[in-house]
């Protein structure tokens, strides 16, 4: 809404952007015209881009074994749908399994996850402890490692743990690369939380602990949910660690079961591939349809103080 | 007396002298009467056959074969043989890209998989951590007759085997015949020279002759090398130190691809080992470089294009005929508590008649790396096959004529070859050759001449 004030001639001038009126008053900007340019269409472009990859996915996996290599017809409509490859994925391989131990894995480590980065996330940002900052920092910059640098000392731990080819070596390795990240975000959202409402809990009397539980926690309840998502996001899809410390196929996670048993050497089995990837990414982008606001929120999370 | 007094110090006599002298000249000159005579008739003297542990557990991880049905029969001797000696079998397949770094993991934990497949260089990369297996390679070659020079290049480091020759997947060219009758081309092409005539013809049917000149794992190392030593060019001299990538040879192998281009082969540097497989199964192309999956799907599962496909092998250079092909060993690593029962697997495994039931069934997309195994009929049930059998011979090794090294994998792994020419095939044949030259040169240089 554009702020009006009174010039000296006594009309009033427009502050903010300027918007040029055509003769019949309404501004140009209002008309369909206008929005589609604005809005409309570079939304849609965005969509066919972001979208784009999962309806390739989709039509792939509804191709026939001899359409999906006829490039006589357009490759981006299904001539015969068939679920030939999803009754082949679901009953050949081990699927079923690579799904349940990558949902378990995933959320099981995001919830450690997210204990221990609630809990370091609030005392970084509230505790005035010395090298508090430092930590952070620290925190942060741990986070940049490469998994790519971090996978052969892990190895090495694994090792020693006695766990090789168990999903507990997932579930303990994920929070290496969780915790920081979600730590980093939580302590922005801590930080935007005033500090009166819990200072106003002290004085009456309740104990720190009292005042993260009921104060704090309650109010960066979009914070953690936005930590969550991304946590559970990563470990879905991570790729490197589950490859090195699992073997067996009944134990693999979806990105690893689906590369190791659907590559034979040099010939993809494109169908089953596309179905076991939209099957896969099916959870997450319910999660995220569930959250977005929450999502939104976490993002944004000290871009503008009240 | 000094005289007799000096014999009797040094212990030599003119008899003696003569005697020694006379079994090093007729060893050096006649090896084979002499082992012939002695108690090493038998070429595994000391053979010792590993026996199993009851009781044992082994495990074995390899690569994801392209022939499913081929895996499979592999699993099912392994668990043969297991439940035959009371041994717990357990194979893990993965990608050939993802063998590596979970190879790389387990040395570096000293732990993992009791048997590892070895790829290329990698027991020359891994030595400390593989078993000798002089011992079990002898059984072998006792019974199986001489291994593949390019397998035996491999596992041998310093004169030890630290790996069992294991397997060869050849490529060679797969080819449209009804295209290349269109296009006027009676065959395929014999020499580099034909090649690019061939090109030119096959242009003008728009199904292109193919193949990748980027970072494929296999396609682009088994297309480039054999071209550069095919005009005589090599990455570094035999010594393995001096690089001599620097030469006329190497100039004209790029001036012929440039060539090659500019008449009508297209090559593809965004393309990775399964891209030149799709074209060929969509129609796209009319030819390209490959293992005989190609050839093997057509045939077994799409039926579209099996009768008018046909395979040859690689065409020769002004230096000769020159191949690649993926060659894949099996190490026992020093960490396996039970290596002697992983030793006894693995010579159970490449027992010929074990072996060449698997080889059967992997329809040609395997071959033997023993003499035993130069007759496998898989390759001649179906002529179209033979091409397959016809690049073993002529097979190198990435690095040659430098034997297989650390250095020798490091060049492979950063695909300075390949680089070379795409350099100058970049813009339809048209790069700056000096410069990609100079800068194969500084690469191999950084690996090759570091003390």
């Amino acid at each position: 809404m554009a702020m009006q004030s009174s010039t000296r001639s006594g009309q009033p001038a427009v502050l903010g952007p300027r918007v040029r009126k055509p003769r019949n008053g309404r501004a140009i900007g209002d008309r369909f015209v206008g929005r589609a340019i604005r809005i409309y269409i570079p939304l849609l472009a965005l969509l066919a881009v972001t979208l784009f990859p999962f309806y390739w996915m989709a039509i792939t996996s509804f191709k026939s074994a001899s359409e999906l290599f006829d490039f006589s017809v357009s490759p981006l409509w299904v001539r015969e749908p068939t679920l030939f490859w999803y009754q082949d994925l679901l009953t050949k391989t081990n699927f079923p399994h690579w799904a349940f131990n990558t949902a378990l894995v995933a959320i099981v480590s995001t919830l450690i996850s997210l204990f221990c980065s609630v809990l370091a996330g609030y005392s970084l940002a509230r505790l005035r402890y010395r090298g508090a900052d430092s930590i952070g920092w620290g925190i942060f910059v741990t986070y940049l490692v490469p998994p790519t640098l971090l996978f052969l000392p892990l190895t090495f731990v694994i090792r020693e743990l006695h766990l090789f080819n168990n999903l507990w070596s997932l579930i303990l390795t994920y929070p290496t690369f969780l915790i920081p990240f979600c730590t980093w975000m939580l302590m922005g959202f801590f930080k935007g939380i005033p500090r009166e409402l819990e200072e106003a809990a002290l004085v009456d009397g309740a104990t720190r602990i009292q005042a993260m539980l009921r104060i704090a926690i309650p109010l960066a309840v979009p914070g953690i949910l936005a930590a969550a998502l991304f946590a559970f996001t990563l470990s879905w899809n991570e790729f490197l660690y589950s490859l090195i410390f699992l073997n067996d196929s009944l134990v693999k996670t979806i990105p690893v079961g689906v590369t190791q048993e659907l590559i034979h050497g040099d010939e993809f089995f494109w169908g089953e591939l596309m179905a076991a990837a939209l099957l896969g990414s099916v959870p997450v982008a319910v999660l995220y349809s569930f959250f977005v606001d929450y999502f939104v929120a976490g993002m944004t999370a000290g871009a503008v103080k009240g | 007396m000094a005289q007799s007094s000096k014999r009797a110090k040094s212990g030599w006599s003119r008899r003696k002298f003569l005697q020694t002298a006379g079994v090093a000249v007729a060893t050096i000159a006649f090896p084979e009467i002499i082992i012939s005579c002695g108690p090493q008739s038998n070429p595994t003297p000391a053979a010792v056959i590993p026996k199993a542990r009851k009781g044992a557990s082994i495990r074995l991880l390899q690569w994801t074969s392209f022939v499913k049905q081929a895996d499979d029969e592999f699993k099912r001797q392994a668990a043969e043989w297991g439940a035959a000696n009371g041994v717990t079998v357990a194979i893990e397949t993965v990608t050939g890209d993802q063998l590596q770094p979970k190879t790389a993991a387990a040395v570096e934990a000293s732990s993992g998989p009791d048997i590892i497949q070895m790829q290329y260089a990698w027991p020359q990369l891994y030595t400390n951590s593989c078993v000798d297996l002089t011992n079990d390679v002898n059984i072998l070659i006792g019974k199986l007759g001489k291994p593949d020079p390019v397998n035996e290049a491999y596992c041998k480091v310093d004169g030890v085997w630290r790996a069992m020759p294991y397997t060869i997947v050849p490529n060679a060219w797969s080819y449209r015949t009804d295209y290349f009758g269109q296009a006027g081309v009676s065959s395929f092409p014999a020499t580099w020279d034909e090649f690019t005539i061939a090109a030119g013809k096959l242009k003008t049917t728009g199904k292109p002759i193919s193949q990748t000149d980027g970072h494929a794992y296999g396609d682009s190392l088994t297309m480039w090398n054999p071209v550069l030593w095919g005009f005589g060019g090599k990455e570094v001299n035999a010594d393995g130190k001096t690089v001599a990538i620097n030469s006329q040879e190497t100039r004209n192998a790029i001036k012929w691809a440039q060539g090659a281009v500019k008449a009508g082969f297209v090559v593809h540097p965004e393309w990775l080992d399964p891209d030149n497989n799709q074209a060929y199964h969509a129609d796209r192309i009319s030819a390209t470089l490959n293992g005989a999956s190609i050839y093997i799907r057509e045939k077994v599962e799409f039926h579209h294009y099996t009768d008018v496909t046909n395979n040859a092998p690689m065409p020769s250079g002004p230096k000769g005929t020159f191949a690649m092909n993926l060659i894949f060993n099996h190490a026992v690593m020093k960490w396996s508590p039970d290596v002697e029962t992983a030793r006894a697997m693995l010579l159970h495994l490449m027992d010929k008649d074990q072996y060449m039931k698997w080889t059967t069934i992997a329809g040609g997309y395997n071959a033997g790396p023993f003499d035993a195994f130069h007759n496998d009929p898989v390759f001649t049930t179906d002529p179209k096959l033979k091409a397959f059998q016809d690049v073993i011979a002529p097979g190198k090794w990435p690095g040659w004529p430098a034997a297989p090294s650390k250095k020798t994998a490091q060049s492979q792994t950063q695909f300075i070859v390949a680089d070379m020419f795409a350099k100058a095939l970049a813009n339809g044949g048209t790069g700056d050759i000096e410069a990609a030259v100079a800068a194969a040169e500084t690469s191999l240089k950084a690996i090759f001449e570091r003390p």
